[in-house]
């Protein structure tokens, strides 16, 4: 797959209580497990203790818009890529583990 | 020659008749083969191609040996009559070849169909899902859940029957679920074997 | 002068020709179809409805619909008593029992009535000033008095005999509220072929125009609603839900709604719930929720009599009851006038009507000559009556007070629109000065309010904007066919306008809050105390809390508040609205997922079998596993005991079907557990089983299990039964995240094989018994090899894995071949005596073996503090390797496991106990370690346990006490090598 391709982010008014998997269309909030920080990167097997340590405690805690996984667990069981706003739950846009999704300006 | 009983998840449940017409009709499908069809990295299209079958997510491919759900990207439920001790799981391995590999699945998958016009409102009691006739044509196939339990829905025909695949393990509890969800309406649960 | 509420001789909604029998507080009363509990009380002349809350005062009808905050009933009796029932709201039926609230002993007799001679201590912020001190007396003394002297109704102690649903739906413009303009949005929206659900919380539609008499295309209004109502029914694309309250809005337009399937009967019909509660997703939404009648502040406000304007009207139009003899008319707008006029229609004396204002605007009819005499520029000061109402005090500009007699009062502060579901979407209201009410600013994307709850209150504007709405909103949910058809027709009116009056000079009492006795004089004094957030007032005076959420109340508390922190109302703000916007059951929250249905339970493939043979059970997640299998008159320690010993003796069979199994396929396959599992996998041939550790990424363990290669590019995986989900997702991850280049596929495969375990001295023999003609022997078959067969069609998997520490061998079959796969190697045991064993023994067997289980993989333990450093590899990198060697987590003094056995063999040991390197002191010293798992071995002779400790293998051979202080026990043990049983394990491979 394409590491650059862009998804179009799907129209934040028409979307409700549920998320938009890629490949199963969207789908009830309550088929998805929230699997965190999607930002961080696991780090070469041979990175030093503080990459490793990055990848595994430190997270940012943003008030706004964040990148996160949301694993449709009880659907497809693909890890869904989610741009998600903590403060208004509104989402921006989603994609697989390999789409670069664009994060709107706070 | 299998002269070894089977038994079905659903041996220990009652089935009843309606005294008229049922609004809703509950089947326990017995006798079905099932595998999971995994195609490898980057062969989801020519194991499709290779199997008659869409990429599509969504919706099923019926062909005259099998029934294909899609499941994921590159998997895909299949459902067939060609054995339940691996012998229909061999024959899709091997149709399958180099591009992917199948899950004996036969008996892991137990098939539960809901029949009648007033499916769509006991669905509705579980079912997250959008499943208005408007939306979903006959084929549509989802993975979800209902009652807390992972399910998989195929819409078969328009009448509308309703297959629904859960778990052996789950398969009573489910089927409870499903005889509450029908009780306001007049219901009859039965057994069809296809084996 | 006869007084109180008395069926018209003509008019209302109510089909006088039936009657229903129903009882109010033991007295049988009489109604009609059609009644509310409240207009049929009314009717029947009932004024006094309940006591109030803290001052147990007289408290009577307020309004007509879900903003009632006085009329709370008990429903019903026994089991399906409900509390806090609307009178308002409830549908009468035959046989209908309902009591008052708060009153001790009967309602017009009231003990604790004294209260409000007393009612200076029961002030602003009283719980926490009067109930202080002493703490000690917090909970036996004064949460008790509290709870006696000022709860609202008492729930019934039993069952609900009925049942709940949840039911989901999806539309394209769900419509709140079935007014004018809710009508109108609805079917402007569904002409454009939008899916379209319109919700309206009562039985009928039509909002107000179901309760006065307004004229729609020259005809009465209720013709037109009839006519929407049936064009909207007959489409495909609506579905109107009558009894249906949307009780809560929240992210991305999910909406539930509350309906009342049953309530309106005595008992639901068969199979029906009783209450069903609707999951709504909508594209776009439109409240149309109408507008709430404000109260007037002035003493005594809450006499019963006292009333809002519209309800008074709406009792008499949709109801043909009217709520008093003699009615005064207490307005700051013009449509006070319009009860005036409605009475006036139905023949009904009005006493007067005094309105706050100068002049009115311009009126449908001249008051004056209708002979109605007006008070212009006049407030009310007080009610007078003990009871009830005998008259008003009001006064003039110039303070000259006159006393109307009347009894009733009906009285219009204005509207305030129903922004409370426009609230929950995380919008603040914002002050309008020309209705002199909150109404909704800029609404959240895909959503839009609409008539009277958007301050928009003459009908014509109502219908407008409703048909405006309905458009857009089906226009953004993707129809954007242009609706056609004109607006109704209806005659020009003017809404006038409003004197916004607060606290004016008032005598007595004046209620802000009726529900929570809450006054204006409350609200000032929280003022002063510094209270001066809006949301610190609510809770530090209860205003607008319990069951009405300040339905009537806010506003004017509101005003209140802002007239003493001297600034404009829009500068104080309202507080934030919060689901539900009414009352709702528990059991409609929980619906179907109640009792046995609390969750699904999941059988295994010998379930049937463990039935049949007296099997104990236990709930492991959603599993049902056998727990022991007790002989009769066996307790389950003599049940575990006997099967532990027997299983060592002989042989013993186990069901382990819960275990999660993972099938994995592809050329990347080995290197994918070899990345997962901390130990290595590239070379385990075909045929062969291994025992496999898993670390999270911080580097603690995560699960463990045996997988095994049934071919090249073939696995099957095992992981511990709580883990079975988890592990599959762990995969996931890592397959579609970390390293997507892997080639590599895997499925869940539990429930296609049931498992058993055949453990013990004879479980070869019985083996090759129930396989005969396969080769099982120790060459065929070694420690940790695989065979595949099957025998009489059934197809076998054997491994010979061990968790008993004994000779073993766990045997996989397909799920439905389980029970008679069980039968034959049961049978096949019987010349040895061969027993189930359960999930108890299955532990006293593993503890005896030292193997590490759920109590020992707690999430805060590394390979090495459980014994299987030596596992890791060194020579490749795995998931948790890189944090696995971080100070902390191989620091030598980190506790390890280790085994522990009681000296004295009278003791016990007990889970959870910590381990000190003195008997006395224990309370002080340092804890060394604890204990994760204990049993009573059978093998051993006493209590054993694994544990962690400090130094583990440097303190084997030394005494510890294990303390317990639930039970304040001191227990002497030995430390010991956790291997308990057979440490060099001659007795699995022989």
């Amino acid at each position: 797959m394409n590491a650059c391709a862009m998804r179009p982010a799907f129209n934040r008014d028409k979307i409700m209580h549920q998320i938009q998997c890629p490949w199963c269309g969207v789908r009830d909030e309550a088929e998805f497990q929230y699997k965190g920080d999607a930002t961080v990167v696991r780090p070469a097997d041979d990175a030093d203790e503080a990459g490793f340590f990055r990848y595994v405690y430190l997270r940012d805690n943003p008030k706004g818009w964040h990148t996160e996984w949301w694993h449709h667990v009880a659907g497809c069981r693909q890890f869904v890529k989610v741009v998600r706003n903590t403060l208004t739950h509104e989402v921006a846009a989603t994609g697989t583990p390999a789409d670069t999704l664009q994060v709107p300006e706070s | 020659m299998a002269n070894t009983p089977i038994r079905n998840p659903l041996d220990a449940v009652t089935f009843t008749t309606a005294e008229y017409q049922p609004d809703i009709v509950l089947s326990d499908v017995r006798g079905k083969s099932f595998c999971q069809l995994m195609a490898r990295r980057g062969k989801a299209d020519e194991l499709a191609q290779r199997m008659g079958i869409s990429t599509a997510p969504g919706q099923s491919t019926v062909t005259e040996a099998y029934t294909a759900l899609p499941l994921s990207p590159g998997q895909w439920l299949m459902i067939g009559d060609g054995g339940r001790d691996g012998e229909f799981t061999q024959t899709i391995t091997g149709q399958a070849g180099d591009a992917g590999y199948a899950s004996e699945q036969s008996h892991a998958r137990t098939l539960l169909r809901i029949q009648g016009l007033l499916a769509y409102d006991v669905l509705a009691k579980g079912v997250r899902l959008d499943l208005d006739p408007l939306h979903v044509p006959v084929g549509f196939v989802a993975q979800t859940v209902a009652a807390q339990v992972g399910l998989t829905l195929h819409k078969v025909d328009d009448q509308p029957t309703f297959d629904l695949i859960v778990y052996a393990g789950f398969a009573e509890s489910f089927w409870h679920w499903l005889v509450d969800a029908s009780e306001e309406y007049t219901v009859d649960t039965t057994v069809i074997d296809q084996g | 002068m006869s007084v109180g509420g008395k069926r018209l001789a003509q008019g209302g909604a109510i089909d006088r020709d039936n009657t229903i029998d129903f009882t109010f507080d033991g007295v049988s009363y009489q109604g009609h179809p059609g009644d509310t509990l409240a207009s049929a009380l009314l009717a029947n002349g009932v004024r006094l409805f309940g006591r109030s809350f803290k001052y147990h005062r007289p408290r009577g009808l307020l309004g007509i619909g879900f903003e009632e905050p006085n009329a709370l009933v008990e429903l019903r009796s026994g089991a399906r008593t409900e509390a806090n029932t609307r009178a308002t709201g409830i549908e009468i039926f035959n046989g209908l029992v309902a009591s008052s609230q708060n009153r001790f002993p009967s309602l017009g007799f009231d003990l604790l009535g004294v209260n409000q001679l007393f009612g200076r201590f029961f002030t602003a912020g009283f719980y926490y000033k009067t109930f202080m001190w002493p703490a000690a007396f917090w909970e036996p003394v004064y949460e008790k008095l509290i709870r006696r002297a000022a709860g609202l109704g008492t729930a019934s102690r039993e069952s609900d005999p009925d049942h709940y649903e949840h039911s989901h739906a999806h539309c394209d413009v769900l419509v709140v509220g079935a007014g004018p303009s809710g009508l109108m949005a609805a079917l402007t929206a569904a002409l454009t072929g939008a899916r379209v659900m319109l919700l309206e919380d009562r039985a009928w539609v039509g909002g107000m125009l179901a309760l006065e008499g307004q004229l729609i295309e020259g005809a009465p209004a209720e013709k037109w609603v009839d006519a929407v109502l049936h064009q909207l029914q007959s489409m495909d694309n609506v579905r109107v839900m009558t009894r249906t309250t949307a009780v809560g809005v929240y992210d991305h337009n999910v909406v539930v709604g509350l309906q009342r399937v049953a309530d309106h009967i005595a008992v639901p019909g068969k199979g029906d719930p009783r209450q069903r509660l609707w999951i709504l997703r909508a594209k776009q939404t439109v409240f149309t929720a109408g507008a709430i009648e404000r109260p007037m502040l002035f003493g005594n406000n809450d006499l019963p009599g006292v009333m809002l304007a519209s309800a008074v009207r709406g009792y008499v139009h949709r109801f043909g009851v009217t709520p008093g003899r003699l009615i005064t008319i207490v307005t700051t707008n013009d449509d006070g006038y319009n009860t005036a006029f409605a009475l006036h229609e139905a023949g009904e004396p009005v006493a007067a009507i005094v309105d706050a204002r100068a002049s009115a605007g311009e009126l449908r009819l001249d008051p004056e000559a209708l002979g109605i005499k007006v008070h212009r520029a006049c407030l009310p000061v007080k009610a007078v009556g003990w009871q009830s109402v005998k008259g008003l005090v009001i006064e003039n500009e110039q303070q000259q007070r006159t006393t109307i007699d009347c009894d009733c009062i009906a009285v219009s502060g204005g509207f305030n629109p129903d922004v409370n579901l426009y609230s929950q979407t995380g919008r603040s209201p914002v002050w309008n000065e020309a209705i002199a009410a909150f109404m909704p600013a800029e609404h959240r994307p895909g959503s839009q309010s609409a008539g009277a709850c958007n301050g928009t209150y003459s009908l014509a504007e109502c219908l407008s904007a409703g048909a405006a709405c309905g458009a857009q909103a089906a226009a953004a949910a993707g129809f954007d066919k242009a609706p056609s058809g004109a607006l109704p027709a209806v005659p020009a009116t003017d809404t006038g306008t409003i004197l916004a009056v607060w606290h004016g000079r008032s005598e007595g009492k004046v209620f802000v809050d009726l529900q929570n006795d809450v006054t204006a004089q409350d609200v000032t004094l929280a003022e002063q105390e510094g209270y001066v957030s809006v949301e610190h007032t609510k809770r530090y005076t209860t205003l607008g809390m319990a069951t009405d959420q300040g339905k009537t109340s806010n506003v004017n508390g509101i005003a209140v508040l802002a007239a003493a922190r001297g600034e404009a109302i829009q500068n104080v703000g309202t507080t934030r609205y919060r689901p539900p916007t009414v009352p709702v059951a528990i059991g409609a929250f929980a619906g179907h997922e109640r009792g046995k249905n609390f969750q699904p339970f999941r059988k295994t493939a010998f379930h049937q079998w463990n039935v049949e043979n007296g099997a104990v059970f236990v709930e492991a997640g959603q599993w049902l596993r056998a727990r022991y299998y007790p002989l009769p008159g066996e307790d389950i320690m003599a049940a575990l005991k006997r099967e532990a010993k027997q299983v060592r003796e002989s042989v013993g069979m186990c069901d382990v079907s819960t275990l999660g199994k993972i099938e994995i396929f592809g050329p990347d396959a080995a290197e994918f557990l070899n990345r997962l599992y901390i130990n290595n996998w590239l070379k385990l041939p075909v045929g062969k089983a291994r025992y496999g550790v898993m670390l999270r990424e911080d580097g603690h363990v995560y699960d463990d299990g045996t997988t095994s290669r049934l071919g090249e590019d073939h696995f099957f995986m095992t992981t511990t039964t709580v883990n079975a989900a988890g592990v599959l997702a762990h995969m996931d991850y890592h397959s579609q995240v970390v390293w997507p280049e892997l080639d590599v596929v895997f499925c869940s495969a539990t429930e296609q094989w049931g498992g058993f375990a055949l453990a013990g001295p004879n479980s070869r023999s019985v083996l090759q018994k129930a396989l005969p003609g396969v080769d099982v022997s120790d060459e065929a078959l070694p420690f940790m090899g695989v065979l595949s067969t099957s025998v009489d069609g059934m197809p076998v998997r054997i491994f010979r894995i061990s968790f008993s520490g004994e000779l073993a061998f766990e045997i996989n079959v397909p799920w439905g071949y389980g029970v008679a796969a069980w039968e034959r190697f049961f049978a096949a045991g019987e010349e040895h005596s061969i027993i189930a064993y359960g999930t108890e023994a299955l532990t006293v067997l593993r503890i005896e073996k030292g193997h590490a289980a759920g109590q020992e993989l707690d999430g805060r333990t590394t390979a090495t503090d459980l014994g299987l450093g030596r596992m890791a590899s060194k020579t490749k990198s795995f998931v948790g390797q890189p944090m696995s060697q971080r100070a902390g987590m191989i620091a030598a003094d980190r506790p390890s496991l280790v085994g522990v056995k009681v000296v004295d063999s009278n003791d016990r040991l007990r889970g959870g106990a910590h381990l000190f390197d003195r008997a006395d002191d224990v309370d002080s010293r340092g804890s060394m370690g604890w204990v994760t798992s204990v049993t009573d071995s059978p093998a051993m002779g006493r209590w054993i346990a694994l544990a962690f400790l400090k130094n583990g293998s440097d303190n084997i051979g030394k005494r510890f006490y294990a303390h317990y202080p639930l039970k304040s026990e001191v227990v002497e043990v030995e430390v010991c090598s956790p291997h308990f049983f057979d440490p060099d394990g001659e007795r699995l491979r022989g």
